[in-house]
């Protein structure tokens, strides 16, 4: 080699050519052989080479991202680079089409059905997706919340002007069939003793809505599934029908319930039909829509959005038929809707009326801009309004249904309508097709805060449910989502529509306890607050079960939410007036409500039995060790020690050109699993977590705007009621990131 | 009627407690919702209804109507006087009247039927109005 060197340097340097006198042979010679050899391999290994098609190109001919995009490839090699590339598993990436393209009615369309293949939508959900945040709930796509963080505005809504909300996600299921025998059915799986039955004289007349609750067949009524709202056609004949409506999350438990009862078996038919009893179940989910109008003033607002349908108008062939046939029923409805148009709220109407009504088009008499509806004064002397006589409306007929939902007009020849006129805003609605609606009275809360929220509930023909909603709005009806939902709920004091002991609200308290638990471990061990040091047991979960076995003394397989009326309104009256022993199946949970003069509960805060002086001296609770911190502290010692080793492992492996083993992914979940358990450990028993013992959970607290104090709604075990007779009412309740009790008067829910 | 009339009676021993009812109330009706209308209640403090009428008075209201009905007719009335006494330029005048109100008999047995019972109550509605202090002589003229 050094020869070789020497020899070049001399040819570089012109200027003094030394040529060396002779050539040693044999380290040319071994020189040159290496040579060959590096030449000769990487001859060798050129066809069979680990590289890409793209990374064998010389340097220069290499362009960005040429494995993205192959037209930047040599075309010699594009072919050899999509087949590597499919053998990987990428798909080669297609060309976005045009936004021209994408935005052209029909693909819209296309898209909108492929992605509603998935989940279920609402039928304003375009609406509601561009201004609410939409979360996955039950099947659904549903709003949560609007983006425009109106939480206050929609309670004032609900309070003086007009909340809407679709509520479309309770859905309808239709049995017809002979109305002795449909009873006869339903007693399997509803309880008397609950309250009226769906059987009820009040109901028959299908001037009524009802509610009550679905237990699962053959469970004994001993399983509930969720509460139910409930309608009649009474026509005395076989074709008597009920709509019960049944929200999302467990209306597949609810339907499989109520086709067994019926001795129906599940197929894939859009009509279920049992032989024998000539009883049929039909869902309805595709056809009919539901929203909610709550505030005192949405009567005005629907007084506004409808025009009932002229009578002498036979625009549509259904519309005249049905008159014929239904005249009297139809004028009476008329009637009563025109005496609707002078009371001021719907809270001084008989509760849960039921009143059909035929209404024109309301795109045709809707405002241009969004108007503010006004609250309506008079006729203050006729206070007592009758029930109207009659539920029927075309909506229950099935034919008809299909008539309706296909006649709409679309949005597009309202328009073009709307410009052939000469005087603009012309009142159109002469030309508009009929739409029927039920219109249903929500009472609102009638505990305390007399006529709060209420208002109607609308079901209407599901293709007609955007431009109603439009017109909603532009009446000046404010939406709601979700949120808005569960804070009404709290606010009339009404416990969440999902209760712990049914399977729904079960999935519902493990979802909301990942929730909680998940956000907690994303915050760095310094901003984590330690529930050890504030002795709070099991801070982000109900363990309903277990605190009544506590209670208890001994095991239980299943609890239940007292829901009897008149058991609760007696512990009610006995907690009151510090009388008696109470006594309730041991195994329930007692629906309250909590009050705080002083301290707000939030969600998860334990309910305590105080104890002597504690009235008095409001406590704190005692100081305490968290017996896990030093095993968490040696546990991270260990791990980080642990992790370095590897660490100088992989480094040395490297170095030596070794293979580097992969790290143990296993270990490290391990490990993350051993710190939670040592942040929030395992509980054997609540009830005696911290210095008073525990009686239940608040599961949804805060400031209640209607009471103006904080208030909490919670369940405690029923087991417990005796430790707190005599209190009168005193409780303790402290949440569970501080250790400071507060003092809060309990009562129970007595309504549900 | 002779029915309602019954059920009142039976309900009067046992108002809130009957086996077959539940007793509930609608609230009753209000008259207009403008800004200058208060009606009185037995929950809200009376400083909370002063205050409200001190505000009112401060944006030159010419007149503040007050409704109480029932129980709270006497806190309506203390109430009047109080803003009378701290602004001297108000005077008040008083309307008494009756008030019908409507009770709901919701059934707990599937064999009973809703029921309903109106109940009159009396009620009070106090105008204040201001008064130029200069003419005490004319009476401002009525709305």
């Amino acid at each position: 080699m050094e020869t070789f060197d020497t020899f070049q340097t001399a040819t570089t340097s012109e200027s003094n050519i030394d040529l060396p006198g002779g050539l040693e042979i044999s380290k040319f010679s071994y020189a040159r052989s290496k040579e060959i050899e590096v030449m000769r391999k990487s001859l060798a290994s050129a066809g069979s080479s680990t590289k890409l098609a793209f990374q064998k190109l010389p340097r220069h001919m290499r362009r960005r991202a040429m494995s993205h995009n192959p037209k930047r490839l040599p075309r010699r090699l594009r072919e050899i680079h999509l087949n590597q590339m499919k053998k990987s598993g990428i798909p080669p990436k297609l060309k976005r089409p045009s936004r021209k393209y994408r935005r052209k009615p029909r693909n819209l369309l296309e898209q909108y059905t492929r992605r509603q293949s998935k989940i279920k939508w609402l039928t304003t959900h375009i609406w509601h997706a561009k201004r609410f945040h939409m979360i996955e709930k039950w099947g659904y796509k549903l709003p949560e919340r609007p983006c425009d963080k109106a939480f206050t505005a929609c309670y004032r809504a609900t309070k003086n002007h007009c909340l809407l909300q679709d509520i479309s996600y309770f859905q309808c299921v239709e049995i017809s069939g002979k109305y002795e025998l449909i009873i006869e059915q339903l007693k399997k799986i509803t309880n008397e003793g609950t309250g009226l039955s769906i059987g009820s004289r009040v109901y028959a007349k299908g001037c009524r809505e009802g509610r009550t609750t679905l237990y699962e067949y053959g469970s004994d009524l001993k399983k509930p599934i969720g509460i139910v709202e409930f309608l009649w056609r009474f026509k005395c004949d076989q074709s008597d029908k009920l709509w019960i409506w049944i929200h999302a999350a467990f209306y597949e438990e609810s339907f499989t319930t109520l086709l067994n009862s019926f001795g129906i078996e599940k197929s894939e038919k859009e009509q279920y039909v049992n032989e024998a009893t000539l009883i049929k179940v039909r869902e309805l989910r595709t056809e009919l829509n539901r929203f909610r109008l709550s505030g005192t003033l949405s009567n005005s607002v629907i007084q506004n959005c409808f025009k009932i349908y002229d009578t002498t108008s036979f625009l549509s062939e259904w519309f005249k038929e049905f008159y014929k046939s239904e005249q009297e029923m139809v004028i009476h409805q008329n009637n009563y809707w025109n005496d609707l148009k002078s009371i001021t709220s719907t809270n001084i109407l008989p509760p849960h009326i039921i009143l059909p009504v035929i209404v024109y088009d309301p795109r045709l008499n809707a405002p241009r801009i969004r108007t503010k509806s006004e609250h309506v004064f008079g006729n203050n002397g006729m206070q007592n309004f009758e029930v109207p006589k009659s539920g029927v409306s075309p909506l229950w007929d099935e034919d008809l249904r299909k008539i309706i939902n296909s006649s709409k007009v679309s949005n597009s020849e309202v328009a073009k309508l709307r410009s052939s006129i000469l005087v603009p805003a012309t009142d159109l609605t002469q030309l508009g097709y009929p739409v029927p609606i039920i219109l249903i009275q929500k009472p609102g809360n009638r505990v305390d805060n007399l006529g709060y929220s209420s208002g109607w509930d609308i079901i209407l023909p599901s293709s007609w449910a955007q431009p109603i909603w439009l017109s909603l709005i532009m009446c000046g009806a404010r939406s709601g989502g979700l949120r808005e939902f569960k804070h009404h709920n709290f606010e009339i004091g009404k416990p969440d529509f999902l209760y712990p002991d049914t399977f729904s609200g079960k999935i519902e308290e493990v979802y909301v306890t990942t929730d909680y638990t998940k956000t907690y471990f994303r915050k760095p061990p310094n901003k984590r607050t330690n529930f050890n040091k504030f002795r709070i047991a099991c801070p982000f979960e109900f363990k309903w079960g277990m605190l009544i076995e506590n209670w208890l003394g001994q095991g239980i397989d299943s609890f239940m939410v007292l829901r009897k009326r008149n058991q609760l309104s007696e512990i009610q009256q006995k907690l009151s007036l510090r009388e008696g022993n109470i006594s309730v199946p041991s195994n329930c949970l007692v629906p309250i409500r909590v009050q705080c003069n002083k301290g707000v509960p939030k969600k998860f805060a334990i309910i305590c039995v105080p104890k002597e002086n504690d009235l008095t001296n409001v406590p704190i609770e005692p100081k305490s060790v968290d017996s896990n911190q030093k095993k968490r502290k040696i546990l991270r010692n260990q791990h980080k020690t642990l992790l370095k080793r590897l660490r100088q492992r992989r480094k040395r492996d490297k170095q030596l050109g070794n293979a580097i083993k992969s790290i143990d992914i296993g270990n490290l979940k391990e490990y993350s699993e051993q710190m939670k358990k040592l942040w929030i450990p395992d509980v054997a028993n609540i009830k005696n977590s911290c210095s008073r013992e525990v009686l239940g959970f608040i599961t949804e607290g805060g400031f209640s705007f209607s009471l103006g104090k904080a208030k909490g709604i919670g369940y405690i075990a029923g087991a417990a009621l005796n430790a707190i007779k005599n209190l009168g009412n005193k409780i303790l309740i402290r949440n569970i990131n501080s250790r400071q009790y507060y003092i809060a008067k309990l009562s129970v829910i007595v309504d549900l | 009627m002779a029915e309602v009339n019954n059920k009142r009676k039976s309900f009067k021993n046992n108002k809130n407690h009957s086996s077959k009812h539940i007793h509930r109330k609608r609230p009753p009706a209000k008259f207009s919702q403008d800004e200058n209308i208060i009606y009185v209640n037995s929950k809200t403090h009376l400083k909370a209804f002063v205050e409200r009428c001190n505000k009112l008075i401060n944006k030159n209201q010419e007149e503040i109507i007050i409704y109480c009905l029932g129980a709270a007719i006497s806190k309506g009335i203390l109430l009047a006087l109080q803003v009378c006494e701290n602004n001297v330029s108000y005077k008040l005048e008083t309307n008494t009247f009756t008030s019908t109100v409507v009770d709901d008999f919701e059934p707990i047995v599937d064999d009973e039927d809703y029921e309903t019972n109106t109940r009159n109550k009396s009620a009070i509605q106090i105008r204040l109005f201001r008064t130029d202090l200069l003419q005490t002589e004319n009476k401002p003229s009525q709305s």
